[in-house]
């Protein structure tokens, strides 16, 4: 009887490992869910791991809580993916990238004050993979007082703006450039493939309004509008409206947020 | 002696404002052509042209003098200047007004 328990019990926790390994097989690696303060989240590791410190875990929200797209990825100099700008302990020390904000004047510096009134450096507010580290900016009090989305950070950042829930700087003294407002761009329609697919109404000026215009042409979108088509597939590997939307803009999944022309 | 020194003391001092002047110069002129990308739209073909052959000009001389933010200016000035070449070719592509 006992050697019948210990049979069924072998065989039941060797079919559940076999139906996990089919499952990853067939789904690939399968994205762990981002909670609501993680989505947005980028991590650096360029030099991190190879100078004995943690990556960097970038929180996008709390900086496009601050700041226009434009800002960090056009005047500062970040590049769309994470990784590609190759920032140094040295460029941030120089006051170029994250240096230009983290100087202990706009923003916290590399050094931080101790109890005794001296410094002491805080890598660790930055350098925080898998390190337990608080946050001081708490994302779940920020949130309360936004309005509210279904998905990503679940703040609709857009109607926040409107609402004036958030003031985003689009100029830093001796980095940006004094700009005249972009000329208004009309709205215009993408027809779907799939036929039965409201439309696509993509608003120009809510996306110069923050970006500009060189942060999207012509490295996202380089050819003339209607003449490439663009595949969801495509746009869910990051190309195009993927290199913001599913990373740090609302994500693809909220398809009724672009699809909202009826085609009815 | 004396004579050697202050000569060599002039060309140093030329040396430095020769450098610090051209620093001067190509970010002011990193300024003026990237300090517009907003009015890209209402630029003439020619202008456009323009603004494209001074970019291309500009990056070889930040690559050669561009300093510590080389890296930086690099990548800006190249945002700044593939713009101005994609509105180029979108407004060579469109259909001429009759």
């Amino acid at each position: 009887m006992k050697k019948k328990c210990l049979g069924m019990v072998v065989l039941l926790i060797l079919m559940t490992l076999l139906v996990s390994l089919v499952e990853a097989s067939m789904d690939g690696v399968r994205r762990k869910k981002q909670r609501p303060h993680e989505y947005g989240n980028v991590f650096i590791n360029n030099f991190s791991e190879k100078n004995n410190i943690e990556a960097v875990v970038f929180p996008h929200w709390v900086h496009r809580a601050r700041f226009t797209c434009r800002v960090c990825h056009i005047d500062i100099g970040f590049a769309m993916r994470a990784g590609e700008t190759k920032t140094k302990e040295g460029d941030n020390l120089n006051g170029m990238y994250c240096g230009t904000c983290h100087n202990g004047k706009i923003s916290f510096g590399p050094k931080e004050k101790d109890f005794f009134g001296g410094k002491k450096p805080n890598c660790e507010r930055c350098h925080s993979y898998n390190k337990d580290v608080k946050m001081k900016n708490d994302f779940y009090e920020f949130q309360k007082e936004m309005p509210r989305d279904r998905f990503g950070n679940r703040i609709d950042w857009l109607k926040a703006e409107e609402n004036n829930k958030v003031k985003l700087v689009d100029y830093i003294e001796g980095v940006s450039f004094e700009r005249k407002p972009i000329k208004l761009q009309r709205d215009f329609s993408l027809n779907p493939k799939v036929v039965e697919m409201p439309e696509i109404i993509f608003s120009h000026e809510k996306h110069a309004k923050w970006n500009g215009c060189e942060l999207c042409h012509p490295d996202l979108f380089g050819v003339k509008r209607g003449s490439q088509p663009y595949s969801m597939q495509e746009i869910f590997q990051g190309k195009y409206c993927g290199a913001c939307h599913d990373l740090v803009a609302f994500p693809n999944i909220d398809c009724q947020k672009c699809h909202t022309k009826s085609v009815y | 002696m004396r004579v050697k020194m202050v000569i060599g003391f002039l060309a140093a001092l030329l040396f430095f404002a020769t450098t610090v002047g051209a620093a001067a110069t190509w970010r002011e002129d990193f300024e003026r052509l990237c300090g517009t990308t907003e009015r890209a739209d209402s630029m003439s073909l020619e202008e456009l042209k323009q603004v494209v052959v001074e970019a291309d000009q500009l990056l070889e001389t930040i690559e050669k003098d561009g300093g510590e933010q080389k890296k930086l200016y690099l990548f800006r000035l190249r945002k700044c200047r593939d713009f101005f070449a994609y509105m180029l070719s979108a407004k060579e592509m469109e259909p001429a007004k009759e």
